[in-house]
């Protein structure tokens, strides 16, 4: 949060800091939204925000279970079996559920990441109900056809082909990962490796449902127009109704060994249209590592290169060394997190010398901090981000299903933009030492081939 | 059903300061919360369509110069592309870094960008900040100084980005498809142009281009947010006031795409064949648009149960994803659709395509796929009016399509008075499967 305080002198920059402060507060009082949690007999834990601009509802159920559950060698069985859950249950035949939203007029898709599985529909509120008795059924009685089962798994592997296979940048991220994380489940796709999807069976996708799929082992969340006292009576006559998994074990994740050796991967590929560099470093999230770091973390990661006032884009960019240079926080995952940086350098500069470039910047930052200019900055950013997201239920349902899904309370999500405007220029500067380390990165490289002089006519198609 | 159920329209009435709100267009939710949009006039007499919604401190504004890409010089390919990036890299006093600096500092979302039909805008902003952010942007518009290091900047990025584009199937394979729908049409050409064209490109193409598209007269403005009457019309003077009336385009006459009796391939080395196909469609303002949405949605929504999803990707497993959408650009409207599959199974997918519309267009759909989909159309038409960013967004491409703000009140009856002899007369003179044009990326077998 900063008015131009740079060009004033001190005193009134102090006044126009705790003016802005002041206006800061009236701000949040009325973006952030009431949200309120409670938990049923069965252990569902259920969170509700209350949205009463429109009269429509976003439902969401989070597993706590993701593709860091695969077993070894059944990679892609997370998500295989959400893609399952639109089959037939013993109530509802194959693809049914999919069309009853659709006569409601509400819209549905599902979603897996290494630590969730999420389902969601956004409907009109009076069909709330409905959603919620169809949500319910399918947790607990899935019934899958060997058929059926066999043509959905040639639909995930067209699925890997389109996303992954067909883009080397995907392909390079994916190697990437696989590097960065030398122990922990977070190494696989969460698609799956194509060899092993290719071998998922019936029983692999039940074995993981029966073990996983429990009230006990998920967040309802129910944003839009309605109140707690509205949701908590449908919810107990639905979600409520279903056994807990009494046996539910959660396999324990390796931790990561201490990163003592950086590592490089390469992949030289003929539909690289460009050079480009990839670097990740292994951080804490928001839900794991010591209190703060990560909301200093995406401090650094915006003023290294969040948006075209970054050192990253002044420096490559504005330098016309590259087309593109950017800088992300990924800090969305339970066990950890990371900085990405991307880099495309123009055609003739070489990708070692951007990387070169890169690593000073990194190690000024690292020596010297970052200046207080920035750290305003980056502060109105987040702030900034933070209230637009207030503005979208779908965004504002996922913040919270994910953060409680991942154990942090509805505090620890509330308080995040809170928490992120009290870091310092010292704590953004010892997350920077501590995290930018070489030792902690992987470095990727996207390379065309060597051009032959044949070959080397412009591709793209003349008028 | 949270179907709009009452529509309201207040007679002019005069506002403090010479605004007039000419109409005011009230969208009633069943449980009498209100949509209300105003046709606005500024004491400058620039209109405008506004939504106040005060619950949050936000502000959304979306606007269209009408012309875009579609105007480009021949040779001159990807000039308006790049007149709107570089409208954002220095402006007034305010140099490349100065500009985005302040950008910055308010934590405002601005872009703009140019569509072959259209240079669209796009400002956000904490309702606080608004003045400020309102400041930027006019001098964005109206003083860009297209500075020579701004220019080769964003040049080189966009040559990368052309490069990086020559190799994305989905995109070569639908600008191709343009080129092989509209020979020889300004249409045809890829709005962000080649790396020939954009190379051609010097300072004064891009000040004069500039000066040509954006003016008052082809202006369309919406503005949603935590804001009254007057302040948006003074925000509409602010924004546009110093903007000349007049524009220079040529807008393109009407024009059917050409059907290619074989798909056309663009031989690439993939793992995957991403295929582009379109057919000629009835336009937004023809009495059998209604039907149209309804078939559209029958055939391509994506849905587990749309045609083309139940028989390419739940029976056959041939693809993850096959929708198809209408497009209504300003010379054409089309149903555009896209899929990916194997190579060695694009001839057999293909195949399913052709007879899915070819038993849509003899048989109609059956009775159940009908009425879902009218239900789903009228069902989940407020599910894009929840923030002020996608009610803006809507009802700017419902101004564009040339209609009026009461066609949110109107949509869902329209919908409704749909029958199913409708659909099938439509699916009829639409779903032609021999007037396909097909444009296919990859090694596909045949």
């Amino acid at each position: 949060m900063s008015i131009s305080a740079t060009c004033n002198p001190s005193w009134r920059r102090g006044f126009l800091l705790a003016f802005a402060a002041l206006l800061l507060l009236t701000v949040r009082a009325k973006a952030e939204p009431t949200v309120n949690t409670f938990t049923l007999g069965n252990g569902m834990q259920v969170v509700v925000i209350e949205d009463h601009r429109v009269p429509v509802v976003t439902h969401m159920v989070w597993y706590r279970a993701g593709a860091a559950e695969d077993p070894w060698g059944k990679s892609g069985i997370a998500h295989f079996l959400e893609h399952l859950m639109f089959k037939s249950t013993g109530k509802l035949k194959s693809g049914e559920f999919s069309r009853r939203i659709t006569r409601l007029g509400g819209r549905d898709n599902a979603t897996t990441t290494h630590d969730t599985t999420s389902y969601f529909q956004r409907v009109a509120k009076e069909n709330l109900r409905a959603v919620m008795e169809l949500e319910a059924d399918r947790m607990l009685n899935l019934r899958l056809v060997e058929d059926e089962v066999t043509t959905e798994r040639d639909v995930i592997l067209a699925e890997r082909r389109s996303n992954i296979d067909g883009n080397p940048l995907s392909l390079l991220s994916e190697q990437m990962l696989t590097a960065l994380y030398l122990n922990h489940p977070y190494r696989r796709p969460s698609i799956g490796w194509e060899h092993e999807m290719a071998k998922l069976s019936r029983q692999d996708a039940i074995a993981f449902y029966k073990q996983y799929y429990a009230p006990n082992n998920a967040v309802l969340v129910v944003a839009g127009d309605v109140t707690p006292g509205e949701v908590r009576p449908l919810a107990e006559a639905t979600y409520g109704r279903n056994k807990p998994n009494r046996g539910l074990v959660r396999p324990v994740r390796a931790d990561e060994p201490k990163p003592i050796a950086a590592r490089r991967v390469e992949i030289v590929d003929p539909r690289a249209g460009a050079n480009i560099l990839l670097r990740y470093y292994l951080t804490p999230s928001f839900a794991s590592g010591p209190p703060g770091d990560a909301e200093s973390l995406e401090l650094l990661a915006r003023i290294l290169g969040g948006d075209d006032t970054s050192r990253l884009y002044r420096r490559l960019v504005v330098e016309k060394l590259a087309s593109t240079a950017g800088a992300t926080f990924s800090s969305a995952g339970r066990d950890s997190g990371r900085i990405a940086f991307v880099v495309i350098p123009l055609e003739g500069v070489g990708i070692d010398k951007v990387e070169a470039i890169l690593d000073g910047i990194l190690g000024e930052v690292r020596d010297k901090g970052v200046t207080q200019v920035e750290l305003d900055r980056a502060k109105a950013a987040v702030e900034a981000t933070h209230v637009f997201e207030a503005d979208d239920q779908m965004q504002l349902a996922r913040r919270y299903g994910e953060g409680i899904a991942f154990g942090q309370s509805i505090a620890d999500i509330t308080g995040l933009a809170d928490r992120v405007a009290k870091r310092s220029l010292d704590d953004v500067k010892r997350v920077a030492g501590e995290y930018l380390k070489i030792e902690r990165s992987v470095t990727g490289t996207l390379l065309p081939p060597p051009r032959s002089p044949a070959d080397a006519a412009p591709q793209a198609a003349k008028p | 059903m949270s179907a709009i159920t009452s529509c309201l329209r207040r007679l002019a009435r005069p506002l403090v300061g010479g605004l007039w709100a000419v109409l005011a267009v009230v969208a009633v939710p069943s449980d009498g919360r209100a949509l209300t949009v105003q046709e606005i006039v500024s004491p400058k007499g620039i209109k405008g369509w506004l939504v106040e919604e005060h619950s949050v401190p936000l502000i959304a504004v979306r606007f269209a110069f009408a012309g875009g890409a579609s105007q480009d010089p021949a040779g001159k390919e990807g000039l308006a592309s790049m007149v709107a990036d570089l409208l954002t890299e220095g402006a007034g006093d305010l140099s490349e870094e100065a500009f985005k600096a302040e950008v910055a500092q308010l934590g405002m979302r601005l872009s703009l960008a140019a569509g072959r039909d259209a240079v669209y805008g796009s400002l956000e902003t904490l309702s606080k900040r608004f003045e400020k952010a309102a400041e930027l942007l006019r001098l964005a518009l109206s003083s860009p100084r297209f500075d020579d290091d701004a220019i080769e900047r964003v040049r080189s990025q966009r040559l990368t980005d052309l490069a990086l584009a020559a190799n994305d199937p989905n995109r070569l394979a639908i600008e191709r498809w343009y080129l092989e729908a509209f020979p020889g049409n300004p249409y045809g050409r890829p709005p962000d142009g080649t790396p020939d064209s954009v190379g051609r490109i010097v300072r004064d193409d891009l000040s004069s281009q500039h000066a040509k598209l954006l003016a008052r007269g082809v202006l369309k403005v919406v503005i949603v947010g935590d804001l009254d009457q007057q302040a948006a019309a003074a925000a509409l003077d602010a924004l546009f006031g110093a903007l000349p009336e007049a524009a220079e385009v040529n807008l393109l006459p009407k024009v059917a795409p050409r059907p290619s009796p074989a798909p056309v391939v663009v031989d690439k080395d993939l793992p995957a064949a991403t295929a582009t196909f379109g057919l000629a469609a009835v336009a937004s303002d023809d009495k059998d648009f209604p039907a149209l949405e309804v078939l559209n949605h029958i055939i391509g929504s994506g849905d587990f149960d749309a045609s083309l999803t139940e028989e390419i990707r739940v029976k056959r497993g041939l693809a993850y994803s096959v929708q198809t959408g209408l497009v209504h650009d300003s010379i054409t409207s089309l149903l555009l659709g896209a899929f990916s599959t194997k190579n060695d199974t694009m001839g057999a997918a293909l195949g399913v395509l052709k007879d899915v519309l070819a038993t849509t267009a003899r048989d109609g759909p059956d009775q159940g796929k009908f009425e879902n989909a009218k239900r789903y159309l009228t069902g989940s038409y407020l599910l894009d009016f929840d923030t002020n960013g996608k009610v803006a967004s809507s009802l700017l491409s419902i101004w564009v399509d040339g209609e009026r703000p009461d066609y949110l009140t109107r949509h869902n009856a329209k919908i409704n008075a749909v029958t199913l002899a409708d659909v099938k007369r439509v699916a009829g003179a639409v779903l032609k499967s021999d007037q396909l044009t097909v444009t296919i990326v990859g090694k596909p077998r045949l």
